[in-house]
This record gives structure tokens, C-alpha cells and sequence, in this order.
């Protein structure tokens, strides 16, 4: 600014001293020219009279030569233009004595000159008188007296006089007038010459000041644009630089819309005008204080927001210029000391362990307080010995002069960073204020360190530190630069405290460490590409804190040119976006995972293959997880085990070949890792250590290939499991909450799509069935117009009447009279409903065909109404479905039979095991069981007196038989042997048994009734003993049944449609459990206190061996009967002898 | 001879028999009693189905075969029919079904013995 003005100040003086000499020189010129002027008039007017003598001279030449002819010619007109010319000399002699008026020596030869004419006039005068009074020879006489020409000669010679007067006088003044017009020139040129050098000079001086001023301006442009960026994003504040005149030049940053304010309305406004008028009077003395060269701050609360506000002194070329204002949002400051807080512990080791230096505390007094760090090797003292002491007393006079000033200046809230030698070595010293929350300084803090190698860096960066990076230096976010080739060389102190790492540390690519792993290559790609494009880029990535945490970052780099505008190299601006990133990342995470969803619902949909859509999904979640594995696997509901697919995800890296080699051989049971707890729980499993579980059936593949984390999710259709899917990395990762949650709705989606596949797989199958059965059934169709009644058959459907479509024309009565009589009835209904609610119908019925063969029919009928909805007429089909009843009939009475083939399979099944078991125990039991027996009856042989003893003995040998029979009839019920049948008579089987039990009948009150309603004796195929057997242990449980009395029927009767023997036994005792009908034949069933639980049973064998059936049924409180059937084998005539045989 | 790997009821049996005045010759398998059967004479063999190295039936058909003649009561414990069958085409005397009576074997014995006697008498 200054420049310019001096500039202009310059180019101003030099104009006007320019125009001064200009001025004078044209001031001389022009009065130069006048005095020309002037002379050349005079040179004129000299030239004039001349001419003018000339022309006296003649005039009077004339006189002469008149006078002269008059004398000779006496002519008078001679003598008039004597007298004419004689009065034209006076004239012109008058005239030219005027012209040389101011001439005294020419008007002085001017009268001599006229007294010689007038002398020579009066000559003349005199000869004419003569001539005119004496004649013309006194006149000649007189005039030859006279000395006339020697007159002439006289006046000749003065004229010449004269002229050669005039003309010395004319060669001097055109002398000086040629001098004098030669300075002009000369001045002239000069002055030209000066102008037109002056004006190049300035003109080259403009120029070059113009071309500087734009580099400059270019170069502090760059800056500024740069300079815009950093402060444009930095977080949480603005930054406002202002000038001298109290105007906004800068004003930028993310608050700035907090404060309701817009940066380029802002900008070279005064700053007066912008802020409210009472926070521009609170904040005003600050503004002042900084263009005061003072640093300060001040925390001022704003609408709801707290802000913190710091004043510094802009300086340029050392003089101060105006001032920076670094406006902060605190209103989050709690965060940051809570944040503050947990690293303090960090701090602490710090302190404890700092490496090759010291930290120290100390107060106003420059007093120590407290000292920590390796402080022996570089000052020579133990803590005790200097804790406590002053500055003053520990170090040497002339150094404590030189840094008292420093460490004071802590407390005027300062940092100050210095070296310092002290006892050959090279410190580093920084020296920060400790504050409180309210910013009071509380003590000072001072870091030295031993820098004597590191002095090396130091330097080199110091060299490369100028206004901006001073100002970066204190700003509030982290700042780095690179040079030109992209190596970063510069980190400012935010950085470093983020970090908390040295200067040393980072250089060299030392930075590389903190990156994240996962951003390293993607942040060298981009700024590599960035580097060489020399474009400016903004990327986020994680980046290690001082505490060990990955902290979100976002960096933006900008190129920088030097002021000849050659690119030197990057300036990066970081800041710590974590708050955000967590919610943007999630919101980032949603979206992505959202999108996952809606590919696999829509590839669900879409897919007509669930073999594609499954690799469709495994891949989409691959690649969402980024895990390297991927797999599905089928569930086999039979071995109740999952079997490996060959579908994985399709990405699968090489080096995982074996492993999927070993997974495709295997099969996996419940619980067997993550894939068979996922079969077991049919939930997804999520295992951070795969390792960890032991039942992982590929242990020695995941040791091999390292692989941490696993999770699998089933695939249910109708929450069965179908399918599994799972997924390893090499990573140990925390359970994803979130997927899980998707994973979920995708299993759904696929296990949705699945069942729709397999319905769809149905569907096609029974159409292509139905299609078959239509092609293969006789289907005939037929139409009825309810108008005129008429009925109009297919061909099928003639041949199924069995009516002769050639013969005979069908009739609705003639229909009605195929119909099967019970038939006609509800047919009616059905076509009476129909056309009266317009409803189509269907039915299966009856037809006697008309040559008398009954068929059954399956009936449809279609409704058809005109526009006005009036039926016009039904259309429909029949189908002869007759083969198909009898088939369904009989597939159904095989089905029941397979049933109970499979039932009594199952009961022999058990019975030959029980009967292998029991052989053998019936032998280890049986042998005991003689050695008591004998025993006894040894005993019982000797001691035939002692009554005691034989009836204990009794007891003895009794109970061996009761074991013994157990033993008998559980043998007999697990291997029945082979009973022989013969032709018998049951009536007699009857009669013995019911001999046999009549005493007990007496006994128990029950009243027994033989009813026997066969109309003469049938043979059946019978063993009498075993049968009497079945018989006694069924009328037995009858009579067991009714302790209290009742009565008891044997009912024997003739089923002819069967051709069975029927005997029911019934009884009026407690009756059977509806639950324990089924149980009553299985073996140890017993609800009696002393039963076997196996006489039913045998029972039932025995029966069945007969060819016999047997029923039970019974209600409590009521009675039972159970009811035997057997097939009779002939029809005994009424004489006895049996038809076959003969 | 009783041949009876249950040493109880080879004891039982060996009283019964003593009792009726008849020495008695013990064994608990099949072969020693084989062996021994070929170096003496017995008139009555009992002899239990189930035994060691052999089956009673095995043993039953040997001593068949070495002495035709003489009387051989099984007992088992197994009442198999077709056991019995079997043994009776081996010339057993009578098959008793474990637990027995005592009355019953006793008379079987004494049937036995008159028998075997009678035969004697009637060789000699």
C-alpha cells in the first residue's frame, strides 16, 4: 500500500518537474521568437527603406533627366514631371525620413541626403527660371556653371552611404537572428529529449511495479485461497482477520452460520457494522489490543452458545497490519475435558517416562514445584535436591537473565517455545500456562528436551516457516506439509498433540504408522494421484490418537505455489470428525445394509433359481462384510445333518481351495460349530473365535488359514430349516448388531422365495398330472339351453351313458331317467339352486347305465346369463370317476391294511427281542428256582413232623411254581409256539370254560348267562386247549372286574355277511379307560396288583393264531364286552357233516 | 453219575441219590464225565442240558453210543420241546423241566433203576 503510494508520490514529481522545465524551456522559445520577430520586422523595415532609397534615388534621377530634357526640348511637359517628381521626392524623402525616424544616424543621413537633393531641386529650380526669363542659353550657360553632376555624384554616393548602412545593419541583425533560432532549436530538442526519457522511465517503472505487484498478488492470493480452505472448514468456530481500520478482510469458518451471518457479506465491511452494537462494545477494546501487538481471549456467550474467542496481531513485514480472530464453539468443551480426563492417566506415564528431558512445574516466583523426567543426566541435580527452589538459585546467573523474561511471559498467557544450550547440550524448551476451566493461570509448565540431535530437523524447519506457517502453528487444527516431491515435512502442533508424537516421529513417513491400516493405501492412492495432478483433495480416514484410539479424520490437502508459481508442495488441514462420522458412518452402514436388503428381496423376487439366488445373496453379503468366505449348505432332514453345496460366494481367493475341498466331503450335526449351533438354535450364530469352539468340525482348515470370526444364518421355510448360510474372516469383528437384524429379514426374503419355488414346483407338477389324468380319464362335456330345453353331449359323454350317439338323441328326460334313483332328487336341488342364484355347481353322483352297470360321475356345471343376467344356459363336464372311487377304496383299505401289517410288525419285532431276552432269563431264573424247590422238598422229606416247618416249607415250594408259571407264560407270549389247529366245535370250548368259572361266579355274586343264537354248530379251526386258555383269562378278567357282583354273558352268534363265529363276552364290571383300550395287549400292561400284565396279551395271540378278531369296548362304570371273532371254515349242514369234505 | 455244573443242585441230586442207597459219581462238565463214563459202568446218568465244552445232548448221544443201555434223566431249565424231541431220539429215558418235583424224579429214578435191573437180570 505504502509502496504504491511512494510509487505514485514518484511518478507525480516526476511528471510535474517535467512539465516545469517543459514549461520554461517553451517560455524561452517563445520569447526567443519574439526578439525573431521583432529583428525580422527591423531586417524588413531595413530592407523596405532601402528599397525605398532606391526609390528616391531614382525619383531623383528622374528630376535630373527632366530638368535635363526641359533644357534641351524645352518641353513644358518635361517641366511638369520635373515638378511632379520633384514633389514625389519630397513625398518619399518625408516617408523614409518617418521610416527611419527611430534611426537617428539613418534620419541624420537621411537630411544630409535631402539637403543635397533639395540643393540639387533648387539647381534646377534655378535653371528653369532662367530658362523662363533668359532663355534657354543662360540656362544651359548656368547650368554648365554650375556643378551639376557633381552633385548627382554626391547624392549617389550618400544614397550608396546609405544603403551600405542599411545593409551592415541587415547582416548583423540576420546574424543574431540565425543565433538565436539556433538555441531555440537546440532548447526544444533538449526539452523533448528530457520529456520522452522521463515518461519511458515512468512508464518503465509502472511497468515493472505492475508485474510485481501481480506476482505479489497472485502469490498472497494462492495464500489466501489456501489460507480460505483451512479456515472455511475449520469445525466448530470461524476465523476472522481484520485491518487496521477495524474491517472484516477474512471471515469464515463453520460457525459463521451460527451467528447468523454470511461470509461474503461480511468481507470488507467494518466490523462495526456487522456485530451487534453490544458485543462490538464488549469486544472492541480486544480488537484494539491485538492491533496493539497483545494476544488475548475471551469467552462471551452468544444466543445459547458459548464461544471462545482469541485476539492475535496480524503482522506483516514486521509491522502489525491488523488482527486474526479464532472464534470457538466451547459450548461442547465438556466433552473435550471429559475426553480431557481419561487421557490424563495417559499423560501422566508421559510425564513420568519423557524421553530425554524433563517436565516441569513452577509458579510466578519462577519457582519449581514440581520436576519429573530424566532431569539427573541433563542438569546434574536429583529431584529432591532443586523441587522447591528458585530458578535464581539453580542455574548459572547469565542464563537465568536471558530466559527469565520467557518464563514470565507464561504468565501473561503465553506459550513460548525456545532453545536454550546449557552444559554443552541443546534444549528444547516449551513453556505453556496451566489453566482452569476459567482460563486463570494457575502455573506455569516447562518441557525441556535434550534436542542436541534433533537440532539437525529443527533448523531445516525453521528455515521453512514463515507467516502462515507461524499462524498454523497456533491453530487450532492439525495442519502438515509436504514438499515438493509429496513427502510431508511439517506438522503443527496440534497435530503433534493429537498424536502425541514428536516432530521426529512423524518425519520420514513416520506418519504412515498412525494411519489406519484399512485407509493406509487408499489415503497414498489418493494423495499420490493428487500429488501428481498437484489438485487439491479431501478425503476421511482413521488416524491413531495419543490414547491408542483410531480417531475419524478428515483431511483436505491443497497444493501451494511459491511466489514465482511453481508448485512447492502440499498443506493439509485435519480435523477429528469422529462425532460425526460415528452417525454418518451409521447412517452410511443403514444405507448400504438397507441396500443389501432391497438387492436380495428384489433378486428374491426376480430369481426363478434358488440355486443363482442363494449365490446372488452369499455374494452380496461377501461383499458387504468384505469376509473372504462365503457358503451355503442344504439341510438333510432325514440324516438330520447339513451337506455343503457347491455354491460360495464366487470371489472365493484360491487359497482357500482346501478348505472348501474339506468342507464339500463333510457333513455337519447339531451343535457341530457355527453352521450345526445355527441347526441346533435355528437362530443365526455370530462366533467371534471360531477357534474357541471346540466341536468345530474344521478345526486344523481354520487354524491353517487363520480364520477368526464366523457367523451363519438358517433359511427356514415354514420355520423348518432348508438351508444354511455362513461366512468366516481372517479378522476377529464384534457381533454386527445390525445385519444380524438384516441378516434375518434376508433369510426370510430367501426362504419366502424358496417356498414359492416349491409351490410353484407343485403347482406345475399336479398341472402337468391334471393334464395327464384328463388326457387318460374320460371327460365329456355337454351344454343344456334352459330355453328350449335342449341338451346337446359330447361323444365321451355318450359312450359314458353307454348310449349310441348314432341311435340316439339325449334328452333332458332321458338324462334324468340315467340318473340312479336316490340321485334324481338332489340333482334337482343343485340345478334348481344354480339358476336361481346364477351359482356354478359341482357334484359327484350316481348313473345306472343302460345296460344296467351302476358308474359314478363327477359333475360340473357353468352358469351362462345373457347381458341382461338372464341364464341362458349351463355348460359343464362329466367325468366317469367309477375306476377311480374303487381305486381310491382300495388304496385306502391297503393303506389301513399296510398300517396294521406295520403295527404288528413292530409288535412281533419287540416280541422276538422280548422273547430272546426272556429264553435266557427264564433259564438263569429256572435253575435258582430247582434249588430252592428241591431244596425245600428235601427239607420238607426229612422233617415231616415239625407242622411249621412244612408250611413255611409250602410256601416255599408254592411260589417257586407261581415264578415258574410267570416265567412259562412270558416264554409263551415272546416265542409262541406253533399252535396246532384242528377242526373243532366252540360250543364245546364254551361249555368247559364256563364249567370252569361257574364256582367263582357263585362266589363273587355274578350272574353268568350262556346266550348262544347260533342256528346250528359251525366248524371252525381251532387248538380247544389254547383257545379254552384265551377264553378262561377273558371271562377271568370279567369276573376280576366285578368284585362287588354283576352279571356276565357269553353271547354266541352268526355274522353271515362275514361268515364269522361271533362271541361276545360282556360283563357289567368297571370298564377300561378310554386311554388304555389301545394297552390292554401290550405286554406288562397290568392294572391288577398281582398281574403279569401279560394274559391279555397272550390271550389276543391266541385268538389271532385262530384266524380271530378281536374287539374291545368298554365304558366306565358301565361294563366291557369284548368280542371275538372267527372265520368259520365250512357251513356245517344241520346233519353235522361238513361240506368240504367230501 | 450226575453230571450238573450247578454245584447246588448237584449236591441236591447227589443226596437223592445216596439216600436211595446207590453211589453216586459227580462231575461238572461234559467231558471229564465222558471220560470217566468210558473207564466205569453206570446204571443211571443224570445229566443237565446246559454244560460246559458240550451240550447235554452231545454228551447224552456219546454215552448213547459207548453203552446203549444205559439210563439217562435230562433236566433243563429250558422245557424246549423240540430240545426234548431231540433228546428222546437219543434214547433218553425222560426230560425234566427245572424247577422239578421232587416226587417226580424220584419216581423216575426208581424207574430207572427197576428197569436197568430188570434188563440185568434179564441179560444175565
Amino acid at each position: 500500500m505504502n509502496e504504491n503510494k511512494r510509487l505514485k508520490r514518484k511518478i507525480a514529481l516526476g511528471f510535474i518537474a517535467a512539465l516545469i522545465i517543459s514549461i520554461f524551456i517553451s517560455f524561452l522559445s517563445y520569447v526567443n521568437l519574439i526578439e525573431q520577430n521583432k529583428i525580422n520586422r527591423e531586417i524588413e523595415r531595413t530592407h523596405y527603406s532601402t528599397r525605398q532609397i532606391e526609390n528616391i534615388l531614382m525619383t531623383v534621377q528622374s528630376i535630373v533627366a527632366n530638368q535635363r530634357s526641359f533644357i534641351i526640348s524645352g518641353n513644358e511637359s518635361s517641366l511638369n514631371s520635373l515638378n511632379e517628381n520633384i514633389e514625389k521626392y519630397r513625398r518619399e524623402i518625408r516617408e523614409y525620413k518617418v521610416l527611419v525616424g527611430h534611426d537617428e544616424r539613418k534620419l541624420l543621413m537621411a537630411h544630409e541626403f535631402d539637403i543635397l537633393v533639395e540643393e540639387r531641386i533648387n539647381l534646377s529650380n534655378n535653371v528653369v527660371e532662367i530658362y523662363h526669363t533668359t532663355g534657354r542659353d543662360s540656362a544651359v550657360n548656368y547650368l554648365l556653371s554650375i556643378n551639376g553632376p557633381e552633385m548627382v555624384v554626391l547624392i549617389n554616393n550618400k544614397a550608396k552611404e546609405i544603403r551600405d548602412e542599411t545593409d551592415e545593419l541587415l547582416m548583423h541583425k540576420s546574424k543574431t537572428e540565425k543565433e538565436r533560432s539556433d538555441y531555440t532549436r537546440l532548447a526544444i530538442l533538449l526539452s523533448s529529449v528530457l520529456i520522452l526519457s522521463f515518461i519511458i522511465i515512468a512508464l518503465v517503472i509502472i511497468y515493472r511495479d505492475i508485474n510485481i505487484r501481480s506476482k505479489i498478488e497472485d502469490a498472497l492470493k494462492q495464500k489466501e485461497k489456501l489460507f480460505r480452505t483451512v479456515i472455511h472448514n475449520f469445525p466448530e468456530g470461524s476465523i476472522s482477520v481484520f485491518d487496521k481500520k477495524l474491517r472484516y478482510l477474512i471471515y469464515d469458518g463453520s460457525a459463521i452460520k451460527e451467528l447468523g451471518l454470511i461470509s461474503d457479506q461480511i468481507e470488507n465491511k467494518k466490523i462495526k457494522s456487522i456485530l451487534p452494537e453490544e458485543l462490538y462494545s464488549t469486544l472492541h477494546p480486544f480488537f484494539i489490543d491485538a492491533l496493539n501487538g497483545n494476544k488475548n481471549s475471551i469467552e462471551i456467550n452468544y444466543g445459547d452458545k458459548t464461544f471462545f474467542m482469541t485476539f492475535l496481531p496480524l503482522e506483516i513485514d514486521r509491522k502489525i497490519e491488523g488482527g486474526i480472530v479464532i472464534t470457538q464453539n466451547i459450548t461442547k468443551r465438556k466433552i473435550a475435558e471429559d475426553e480431557l480426563k481419561n487421557s490424563e492417566a495417559f499423560y501422566r506415564a508421559i510425564t513420568e517416562n519423557f524421553p530425554n528431558g524433563t517436565i516441569s512445574i513452577f509458579n510466578e516466583e519462577l519457582k519449581l514445584l514440581k520436576v519429573n523426567g530424566m532431569l539427573n543426566e541433563a542438569f546434574g541435580y536429583s529431584k529432591e535436591e532443586i523441587e522447591g527452589k528458585l530458578f535464581k538459585d539453580i542455574l548459572p546467573d547469565h542464563i537465568f537473565e536471558s530466559i527469565k523474561d520467557k518464563y514470565l511471559n507464561v504468565f501473561k498467557g503465553e506459550s513460548v517455545i525456545f532453545d536454550q544450550k546449557y552444559n554443552g547440550r541443546h534444549f528444547f524448551i516449551v513453556l505453556v500456562p496451566m489453566m482452569n476451566e476459567r482460563g486463570e493461570i494457575l502455573n506455569g509448565m516447562s518441557i525441556s528436551q535434550d534436542v542436541t540431535k534433533l537440532k539437525e530437523y529443527e533448523e531445516k524447519i525453521i528455515q521453512s516457516r514463515d507467516f502462515y506457517l507461524t499462524l498454523f502453528e497456533e491453530f487450532p487444527s492439525m495442519i502438515w506439509q509436504s514438499d515438493v516431491t509429496g513427502k510431508l515435512n511439517y506438522f503443527n502442533k496440534t497435530w503433534l498433540e493429537f498424536t502425541g508424537r514428536t516432530l521426529e516421529d512423524e518425519l520420514d513417513n513416520g506418519w504412515k504408522d498412525i494411519i489406519h491400516p484399512d485407509d493406509l493405501y487408499r489415503f497414498t492412492d489418493i494423495y499420490g494421484s493428487s500429488l501428481d495432478k498437484k489438485t487439491p483433495f479431501t478425503m476421511e480416514h482413521r488416524m491413531k490418537r495419543h490414547d491408542g484410539n483410531y480417531r475419524w479424520i478428515r483431511n483436505h490437502g491443497s497444493p501451494y505455489f511459491n511466489m514465482e508459481g511453481n508448485f512447492s508442495g502440499f498443506i493439509g488441514s485435519c480435523y477429528d470428525i469422529t462425532a460425526s462420522k460415528n452417525a454418518e458412518y451409521k447412517q452410511e452402514r443403514g444405507r448400504q445394509l438397507t441396500t443389501l436388503l432391497q438387492n436380495i428381496s428384489t433378486a428374491a423376487n426376480e430369481y426363478e433359481n434358488i440355486e443363482k439366488l442363494t449365490q446372488y445373496s452369499i455374494d452380496r453379503v461377501s461383499e458387504f462384510m468384505k469376509w473372504e468366505i462365503g457358503h451355503l449348505l442344504w439341510f438333510d432332514p432325514i440324516a438330520n445333518e447339513l451337506v455343503s453345496s457347491n455354491i460360495w460366494n464366487s470371489n472365493l481367493p484360491k487359497k482357500y481351495n482346501k478348505f472348501r475341498e474339506v468342507t464339500e466331503t463333510l457333513t455337519y450335526k447339531e451343535n457341530q460349530g457355527v453352521i450345526g449351533k445355527v441347526l441346533k438354535t435355528k437362530r443365526h450364530i455370530w462366533m467371534t473365535d471360531i477357534a474357541k469352539d471346540q466341536e468345530f468340525v474344521r478345526k486344523n482348515e481354520i487354524k491353517e488359514l487363520d480364520l477368526k470370526t464366523g457367523f451363519a444364518f438358517p433359511i427356514k421355510v415354514k420355520n423348518e430349516i432348508v438351508s444354511v448360510m455362513e461366512f468366516y474372516t481372517q479378522t476377529f469383528v464384534e457381533e454386527d448388531k445390525e445385519l444380524m437384524k438384516i441378516v434375518d429379514s434376508v433369510s426370510a426374503q430367501i426362504g419366502r422365495a424358496i417356498e414359492r419355488q416349491w409351490a410353484q414346483d407343485a403347482l406345475r407338477e399336479s398341472e402337468e398330472k391334471l393334464e395327464k389324468a384328463q388326457m387318460i380319464a374320460h371327460i365329456g362335456n355337454w351344454i343344456w339351453n334352459i330355453k328350449d330345453n335342449s341338451l346337446e353331449w359330447s361323444d365321451e359323454l355318450y359312450r359314458i351313458y353307454g348310449l349310441d350317439h348314432e341311435k340316439e338323441k339325449i334328452t333332458f328326460d332321458k338324462f334324468v331317467s340315467l340318473l340312479h334313483p336316490d340321485e334324481v332328487e338332489p340333482i334337482n336341488k343343485i340345478i334348481e339352486n344354480s339358476l336361481e342364484n346364477k351359482k356354478n355347481f359341482e357334484f359327484d353322483h350316481r348313473i345306472i347305465r343302460s345296460d344296467g352297470v351302476e358308474r359314478i360321475l363327477h359333475g360340473q356345471g357353468e352358469v351362462i346369463s345373457d347381458e341382461k343376467g338372464n341364464v341362458t344356459s349351463i355348460v359343464g363336464t362329466g367325468q366317469d370317476i367309477t375306476e377311480m372311487k374303487i381305486a381310491e377304496n382300495k388304496l385306502r383299505e391297503a393303506n389301513k391294511k399296510l398300517q396294521e401289517a406295520q403295527k404288528e410288525l413292530i409288535q412281533s419285532e419287540k416280541l422276538a427281542a422280548l422273547g430272546r431276552i426272556s429264553s435266557n432269563m427264564a433259564h438263569e431264573i429256572r435253575n435258582p428256582l430247582a434249588n430252592i424247590r428241591a431244596s425245600s422238598q428235601l427239607l420238607l422229606a426229612k422233617y415231616k413232623e415239625d407242622n411249621i416247618l412244612k408250611s413255611y416249607l409250602d410256601i416255599i415250594i408254592r411260589n417257586t411254581e407261581t415264578a415258574n408259571r410267570i416265567i412259562r407264560e412270558l416264554l409263551d407270549f415272546a416265542s409262541p409256539r406253533e399252535i396246532k389247529l384242528k377242526k373243532g366245535n366252540i360250543n364245546k370250548v364254551i361249555d368247559s370254560v364256563t364249567k370252569l368259572v361257574e364256582p367263582r361266579c357263585q362266589q363273587n355274586n355274578i350272574k353268568l348267562m350262556i346266550d348262544n343264537r347260533l342256528d346250528k354248530e359251525y366248524e371252525l379251526l381251532m387248538n380247544e386247549k389254547k383257545l379254552e386258555e384265551a377264553l378262561l383269562n377273558f371271562i377271568s378278567n370279567s369276573i376280576e372286574a366285578m368284585p362287588e357282583g354283576g352279571s356276565l354273558v357269553v353271547v354266541m352268534k352268526y355274522d353271515e355277511y362275514n361268515e364269522e363265529v361271533v362271541v361276545n363276552i360282556e360283563d357289567t364290571g368297571y370298564g377300561i379307560p378310554q386311554e388304555n383300550l389301545d394297552k390292554v395287549f401290550e405286554p406288562f400292561f397290568t392294572t391288577k396288583d398281582h398281574g403279569t400284565g401279560l394274559g391279555m396279551g397272550l390271550s389276543h395271540q391266541i385268538i389271532k393264531s385262530h384266524n380271530g378278531k378281536l374287539n374291545i369296548n368298554s365304558e366306565i362304570g358301565v361294563g366291557t364286552t369284548i368280542e371275538i371273532k372267527f372265520p368259520v371254515i365250512t357251513k356245517t349242514k344241520s346233519n353235522g357233516k361238513a361240506d368240504n369234505d367230501s | 453219575m450226575i453230571v450238573e455244573d450247578d454245584k447246588d443242585m448237584n449236591k441236591i441230586l447227589s443226596e437223592i441219590i445216596s439216600e436211595k442207597g446207590f453211589s453216586v459219581s459227580n462231575f461238572h462238565d461234559g467231558n471229564t464225565a465222558l471220560q470217566q463214563f468210558k473207564k466205569s459202568l453206570f446204571s443211571l446218568v443224570i445229566l443237565d442240558y446246559n454244560l460246559p465244552n458240550m451240550t447235554g445232548l452231545e454228551l447224552l448221544e456219546s454215552i448213547k453210543s459207548i453203552d446203549p443201555a444205559v439210563k439217562v434223566l435230562m433236566i433243563s431249565a429250558h422245557g424246549d420241546n423240540r430240545l426234548k424231541d431231540k433228546a428222546r431220539e437219543f434214547g433218553v429215558k425222560d426230560f425234566i423241566d427245572k424247577p422239578f418235583d421232587l416226587k417226580e424224579l424220584n419216581i423216575l429214578i426208581d424207574e430207572c433203576v427197576t428197569e436197568r435191573n430188570s434188563n440185568d437180570h434179564f441179560q444175565n
